[in-house]
């Protein structure tokens, strides 16, 4: 099995299976447009570093049997649930720092079912919470002016019981 | 000038000592993880602060409270057309006043039920309250094509609706409209085949309404409903005598998304 080297944003080399890397379609592109020879030089992944790039690679080397993404962007699996795999629960359990780097991660490095993961565990994140524990939770300032809030209250007077 | 517009520098810093991430997320990644959010929980995110306000605006999360999803128990819910069959629900509950039979009871309990499903904490909003609901002042959405009802050529009603909205001008190709269906309790024919002699009843389909969906905000859509609910139900009242009626005939509407194609 050939392997490719991965360049850090902080000048990291790690050294990464083709197979595991190409879960990434940057990397796979890219391979391809040099026909997959990158045996001598280091891939520069300019936006990661290598905390962040350690955790990508961790999570395609888990999931580099898994079938490709469905094209369909709006496939229904994709976006109705948010049931995400026990492995995938547990290497997201990281503190918020890590997790948002992951998610830029998988968007820069175009690995969409790590996006995925990445999007659930927030979205769970805010899932039955009140909005002043959303706020809490992610730091989110209440900008709302005091007229702004009472509007917002009458909205939401059904959703609040 | 893009309206969710707002400076990362601005969501990092947010006067606090800890730094916001979420806020810094590219909008076409905030707006991926709100759109697993259901209408309920969006509804509450739009308090947190003015940007995931603004970003709830969006066509592409509007669009979201329009599609189909599966709810725990693995029914199919659609949300907003869903909130629209409750307060049509509520709406004929209360007009419908003291005369109020098993039936539409039955119907509202449903309809109830699904709310309590959909909102596990939600009360059903009825006539008077839909203007504090929100995404009130929405356009109206198709709704997707998998969850919409088709037209059942064997249904004599389904034809004549049909038939109707054909002669009307659809030179803008654009029909998505939202039917109100109406069926009424009325005698039928004696069975011999079961061998009694006794009248038996069949729901039997009326010429139902539909409301275009192009053009109309949400609030219009529940009004529109509302009203045609209320003059139906008096319009029927006058027409218990016609043949084939059964005094004290009820309307059971059902209620049916449907785009012609």
């Amino acid at each position: 099995m050939s392997t490719i080297k991965l360049l850090s944003s902080d000048n990291a080399e790690l050294a990464v299976d083709k197979e595991v890397a190409e879960r990434s379609i940057l990397i796979k592109n890219m391979l391809e447009d040099v026909g997959g020879d990158m045996s001598d030089q280091a891939i520069p992944i300019p936006n990661v570093n290598e905390a962040v790039l350690r955790k990508v690679i961790e999570w395609c080397e888990h999931h580099k049997s898994d079938p490709p993404p469905p094209a369909d962007e709006d496939s229904d699996s994709r976006k109705k649930s948010t049931d995400i795999e026990e492995w995938d629960q547990k290497f997201m359990q990281v503190d918020q720092e890590m997790l948002f780097e992951i998610i830029l991660a998988a968007n820069y490095l175009d690995i969409k079912p790590l996006l995925d993961v990445g999007c659930k565990t927030v979205a769970n994140m805010i899932k039955g919470k009140s909005p002043e524990e959303i706020r809490k939770t992610f730091n989110i300032q209440n900008d709302f002016t005091p007229e702004e809030e009472d509007q917002i209250r009458r909205e939401n007077e059904w959703a609040e019981e | 000038m893009d309206p969710t517009a707002t400076s990362t520098e601005d969501l990092l810093s947010n006067g606090d000592s800890k730094p916001c991430f979420v806020l810094a997320l590219p909008n076409e990644i905030q707006i991926q993880i709100l759109a697993y959010l259901d209408i309920t929980e969006q509804a509450l995110l739009s308090k947190t602060c003015q940007h995931w306000r603004r970003l709830l605006k969006t066509e592409v999360l509007i669009r979201t409270r329009y599609s189909l999803r599966r709810n725990p128990k693995g029914l199919k819910v659609n949300y907003l057309h869903d909130l629209i069959d409750i307060y049509c629900a509520t709406v004929k509950f209360h007009v419908s006043g003291k005369e109020t039979t098993e039936t539409i009871l039955l119907e509202a309990d449903t309809s109830w039920a699904t709310a309590n499903i959909l909102y596990s904490t939600v009360e059903p909003p009825h006539a008077g309250h839909a203007q504090n609901l929100p995404f009130i002042d929405e356009p109206m959405c198709r709704p997707p094509l998998s969850s919409t009802s088709k037209l059942d050529p064997n249904d004599d009603c389904d034809a004549k609706l049909h038939q109707e909205q054909e002669n009307k001008d659809t030179s803008d190709g654009d029909l998505s409209a939202y039917r109100i269906r109406l069926v009424r309790l009325c005698a039928s024919e004696p069975s011999w085949n079961v061998g009694g002699d006794e009248k038996s009843y069949i729901w039997r389909g009326v010429p139902g309404l539909y409301i275009p969906i192009k053009g109309k905000t949400v609030q219009e859509v529940f009004e529109e409903g509302a009203r045609c609910i209320i003059e139906h139900r008096y319009k029927g009242e006058n027409d218990t005598e016609k043949e084939g009626a059964v005094d004290n005939v009820d309307y059971n509407l059902t209620y049916r998304t449907m785009i012609w194609l």
